[in-house]
Formats: structure tokens, sequence, C-alpha cells
């Protein structure tokens, strides 16, 4: 009897386990894009091509708008 | 769940990285020590790289000014320039390294790059000249910064030669306090920095040479671009000297071109 029960109690952690590393592995890749996104908004911004008339992915507005107002912060209280 | 927390402290180093330069406390700098701008520690900080934050001035391979006389490329399919500047009510800002006039905070004008409207934050002045035009320095140049929606910075330069006397230059040296870090944002004068562009240039198609630059003091961060006119404007000589007893020698000097093209819409 007590090998029946602790059969089942491994067998029931085992299957709990299994099912949270599923859980992860999709969330893995959508952080690993997150950090790309975070990389791809890092770096666009810095760039204004050349006066080329080319249309560039825009990061989310929000996170634009505050970028926007650190530069202007920046900007009127330093020589940039 | 490693790969959780890898990632969050890769986005979290990346995002302060660039956002750096625009929430932190800067460490004094001066022109006299310009050559190890790229040095200078930021003794607050004890990781690496933060602590040198102004390293882009040492290491950044597309720095500002340069001189502008050797590579033009005339490309017809370049961004008309339009200043869409009008009147305001602005501040007036020493800030201890150059005289500034900040706009007011419902200015509407700005810098038209093609079809997107880039708003003028300040503008302010250097002496001598900062860019090489032709192989020669002018007395000064003006620099009117602009930031897009999205955080972007446009700088549109202007070589300021000796000529005739400027009345709206003449409005900035009357209303610029001459104490480091005081503004005068009181004064109620309006001022119209359409009026510092070039006389007889058509301000809806601004002749231009533009390259991807820096800011030319620190931490000189890279991804600004450069819109510079092809004309100049004056100032007297009396205005000159009196704009010295602000500041003088607050120029960077000209920096590698690195593989960059200068591009120009005229030929």
């Amino acid at each position: 009897m007590h090998i029946k029960l602790f059969l089942i109690a491994v067998l029931s952690l085992s299957i709990s386990c299994f099912a949270e590393s599923e859980r992860d592995q999709p969330e893995l890749l959508s952080e690993t894009d997150q950090a790309g996104s975070a990389r791809t908004g890092n770096e666009q911004p810095a760039r204004i091509e050349a006066g080329k008339k080319t249309a560039e992915p825009q990061p989310p507005q929000e996170t634009s708008l505050d970028k926007q107002s650190l530069m202007i912060d920046y900007c009127r209280k330093h020589t940039c | 769940m490693k790969t959780k927390m890898l990632a969050n402290l890769v986005a979290s180093i990346m995002l302060a990285g660039y956002a750096g330069f625009a929430v932190s406390a800067s460490p004094h700098w001066s022109y006299d020590e310009e050559s190890d701008w790229g040095a200078i520690e930021d003794t607050a900080q004890t990781a690496v790289p933060l602590n040198y934050p102004y390293a882009e001035c040492g290491i950044g391979k597309h720095q500002s000014p340069v001189d502008l006389a050797d590579v033009k490329i005339v490309d017809s399919k370049l961004n008309k320039l339009a200043a869409r500047y009008g009147v305001d009510t602005p501040s007036f800002f020493n800030t201890g390294h150059a005289i500034q006039v900040n706009v007011s905070k419902n200015f509407t004008g700005g810098l038209k790059v093609g079809k997107e409207l880039l708003p003028l934050v300040q503008l302010h002045f250097h002496e001598p000249s900062e860019h090489v035009f032709k192989g020669k320095k002018f007395p000064a140049e003006l620099h009117f910064v602009h930031i897009s929606k999205d955080g972007r910075i446009a700088v549109l330069g202007v070589a300021i030669d000796i000529g005739r006397e400027n009345a709206a230059f003449q409005t900035i040296l009357d209303n610029m306090p001459h104490n480091y870090g005081e503004a005068n944002s009181t004064s109620g004068i309006k001022f119209n920095p359409a009026k510092l562009l070039p006389s007889g240039a058509n301000t809806d198609n601004l002749k231009y040479l533009t390259l991807a630059g820096s800011l030319t003091t620190p931490p000189c961060s890279e991804g600004v671009q450069w819109y510079i006119l092809t004309k100049s404007i004056t100032i007297s000589a009396a205005q000159l000297a009196q704009m010295k007893t602000f500041y003088s020698g607050n120029a960077r000097s000209t920096q590698n071109l690195n593989e960059r093209s200068i591009l120009s819409n005229h030929h």
C-alpha cells in the first residue's frame, strides 16, 4: 500500500515538472524576442537615414514618447 | 527561468545604455581637456561601462564635427528640407558651455525633413565654428537642435561670418544671463528663430550637406543626423566680441570621417 502511494506521488511530481517545463518553453522564446526588440529599439533611433526617403519601423508609441521627453529634457538643460 | 533572467538583464543594460546620457547626472567637462573626454570618470558609478559616461567621445566612429571639404556626393533623392519656425517666447539660457535659446513648450515649429516635422527644442552657438567649410573655420556656428517623436536628434548647422549686424542675434545677446546655469525665462521677449536663417534662402527648400554624426559635446552620443546649410549668416564684429564675453573657444575639433559620406542636395 505504501509503495503504491509512493509511486503515485512520484508520478504526480513528474507530471507536474513536465507540465512546468512545457509552460516555460514558449515563454523563453517570447522573452528572447523581447530582448531582441529591446536591442532593435536601442539601435533604431540612433540613425536618421541620411535624408533618404525611406520608411523605418517605428518603436511602440509610449516608449517613443518617453524617449522624446527624456531627450528634450536633456537638451534643454545641456548644450547637446 | 535562467533565460528569462538573462534576457531581462540584457534588456535592462541596453535600455540603461540608451537612456543613460539623458537621465544620469553628468560629470564636469571642459574644452581644455577635449582629448580626454572619453576617459572622464563618473565616480558615482562603479560598474563598467557606466563609470565612463563619455566613452563614445573617445571610441565613437561617427563623431562630429568634421571637415566638410573632401567628400560631397550629390544625391537628388534626398529629402526636401524646410524650416518651419515661427514667433515664440523662449527662455535665454546660459548653459555653462554655450549661450542657448530654449523654445517654449508649446512652440510648434520645427524642421521638416521630407514629410516628417522634427520639433525644434533649442538653438545654441559655438565660437569659432565646429565644422570646417572648404578648409575654413568660420568665426562662429549656430546649431538648431530638433528631436523627433521617437527621440531621434537632427541638428541644422549654420556657419556664421562677420558682416552686417544681426538683429535677431542681438536680441539673444541682450537677454542672455551672464551667470552659468541661469535662465531668463520671464522677459516675455518675442523671438522668431527663422530670423537666424540665411537671408534670401528658400526656407521651403533649403540647400544643405548631410551626414550621420554625433553630439559635439559630451556624451558625444552618435545617431545625430546633421544638416549643414550651404549659406552662412552674418553678425557684426562687435556682436562677435560681445558673444565672446560669454564663451570663447567652445568648439570641438574636427573628427575623422571614417568612411562616412557627406551628401548634398544641390550641384
